[in-house]
């Protein structure tokens, strides 16, 4: 397939070709030969081992916005396969952990909520508060998150995060969302939740931080307004919020029409 | 079109389906087919041979969900790890270069009225990648994305570019470490 020259580095030649490979490896853009060659380089290098193992994680993110459904038919045909399908052997896990797991059903929101911030989700309980926050422009008369949350065109859509929910109320006719966060925990320390109109092309605009979540029920009235924005989402910042989403969303309240 | 399955998290279903567990298997499979099916069919622009790996694919989970280990990295990047090393070896077999058809662009079925939140989260995500492959310097950014989209070889992508075997191996390198820098090393 490939004309290899032995003086382009193929060669474990002590310079440090092998560590060059790395990346080329990890995007399996390495031949069958090369691949053995790395792998046994693997087992001897540990610089190598952790910058595959630090990199595998930031490759398989190359393949997100490419996601396409399968011809239906190809789950059960895996299906049908699998029952005569004899597998390798690995460790078995605990039987009991396996059992307190499953018996847990987590939503997808939640799993990223749970595997991808460093804080314990733990449930906080208090008394409601309703906090306003953010600027209104100054040609606006004053809306207040009342305001919206008691308009008669108010529209509401609410997520699930683990124990925690999360309702983002709408009004056209005010052009303005408030956000209502439920058995939240407090962000972790240092940082701080912010909220993101997020558009059809995926791009986010800055709706606000929340504040300190000190009691049971958090409303908070969105900076900007929802215009065409598909869905409000919230994601994990340094305190002073940042320009754009710096992490994955924890959750993504889909806005109606 | 909602994908959310309710289950367990990813790792606790793949030692399940190490013991044999079929129901597992069937909500891994749920959780991530679109993303495995996409990835590979990205890389041979042919629905027809990625419909073929991705059974593969899914195979390869069952047969060696045992060998699968938590501590190393996430389940999904276990999964899409397979997924895209069966799919470079197929694109560079002589059978898949003369079969691959050109419509790849029409048979992109996106979704732009899918504003369920697992989708939203999918294509916010999607723009966070694709802002940060921006940041690479442009030879970073095309070597990566020659040897990850298109299944080149570093010589190949060497080649393509028009640069030196090492300098193509390290921008694959470097262009790797800063998008994962940009990424936050989100798994």
């Amino acid at each position: 397939m490939n004309d290899q020259d032995p003086d382009k580095g193929e060669v474990d030649d002590g310079s440090g070709a092998m560590h060059d490979l790395a990346g080329a490896y990890l995007l399996n853009a390495v031949d069958a030969r090369e691949r053995v060659r790395f792998e046994q380089h693997l087992t001897g290098c540990v610089e190598c081992r952790e910058t595959v193992a630090e990199l595998s994680g930031t490759v398989a993110e190359l393949s997100v916005g490419l996601e396409l459904e399968p011809p239906p038919e190809l789950r059960g045909r895996l299906l049908a396969q699998i029952v005569n399908e004899p597998q390798n052997p690995g460790a078995a896990p605990e039987q009991d952990e396996l059992a307190q797991r499953r018996s847990r059903p987590v939503s997808r929101s939640g799993r990223r909520w749970l595997a991808g911030i460093a804080a314990a989700a733990a449930v906080a309980v208090g008394a409601v508060t309703i906090t306003q926050w953010g600027q209104d422009s100054p040609d606006q008369a004053v809306v207040a998150a009342q305001d919206v949350l008691e308009a008669p065109d108010a529209v509401r859509s609410t997520e699930r995060l683990g124990p925690s929910t999360v309702t983002v109320v709408t009004s056209a006719s005010l052009a303005r969302s408030v956000l209502v966060a439920e058995e939240m925990d407090a962000a972790p320390q240092g940082r701080a939740y912010q909220l993101w109109f997020v558009h059809e092309d995926g791009s986010a605009v800055s709706a606000g931080l929340m504040p300190p979540v000190t009691s049971e029920s958090t409303t908070l009235l969105l900076e900007g307004h929802p215009d065409d924005a598909i869905a409000v989402g919230l994601t994990v910042e340094p305190s002073g919020g940042s320009q754009q989403p710096t992490s994955e969303p924890i959750v993504a309240v889909p806005l109606e029409g | 079109m909602s994908k959310d399955n309710g289950a367990a998290d990813l790792s606790a279903l793949l030692s399940a389906v190490a013991v044999g567990d079929q129901q597992a298997f069937a909500e891994v499979y749920d959780a991530t087919a679109a993303r495995v099916f996409g990835l590979v069919h990205r890389v041979l622009q042919d629905r027809g041979q990625a419909e073929e790996v991705a059974q593969e694919v899914f195979l390869q989970v069952w047969r060696s969900a045992g060998s699968f280990d938590a501590t190393r990295g996430s389940g999904l990047t276990w999964i899409l790890t397979l997924a895209h090393r069966r799919a470079v070896d197929r694109v560079r077999s002589a059978v898949s270069r003369s079969a691959r058809e050109e419509v790849y662009e029409s048979q992109r079925v996106s979704g732009p009225r899918d504003h369920t939140a697992e989708a939203v989260e999918e294509r916010m995500e999607a723009r966070r990648v694709r802002t940060a492959l921006q940041r690479l310097s442009e030879t970073q950014r095309c070597a990566v994305e020659l040897a990850f989209f298109d299944g080149l070889t570093h010589p190949e992508v060497s080649d393509r570019l028009g640069v030196p075997l090492g300098t193509a191996k390290t921008r694959i390198r470097d262009g790797l470490r800063k998008l994962r820098n940009e990424l936050g090393g989100a798994s």
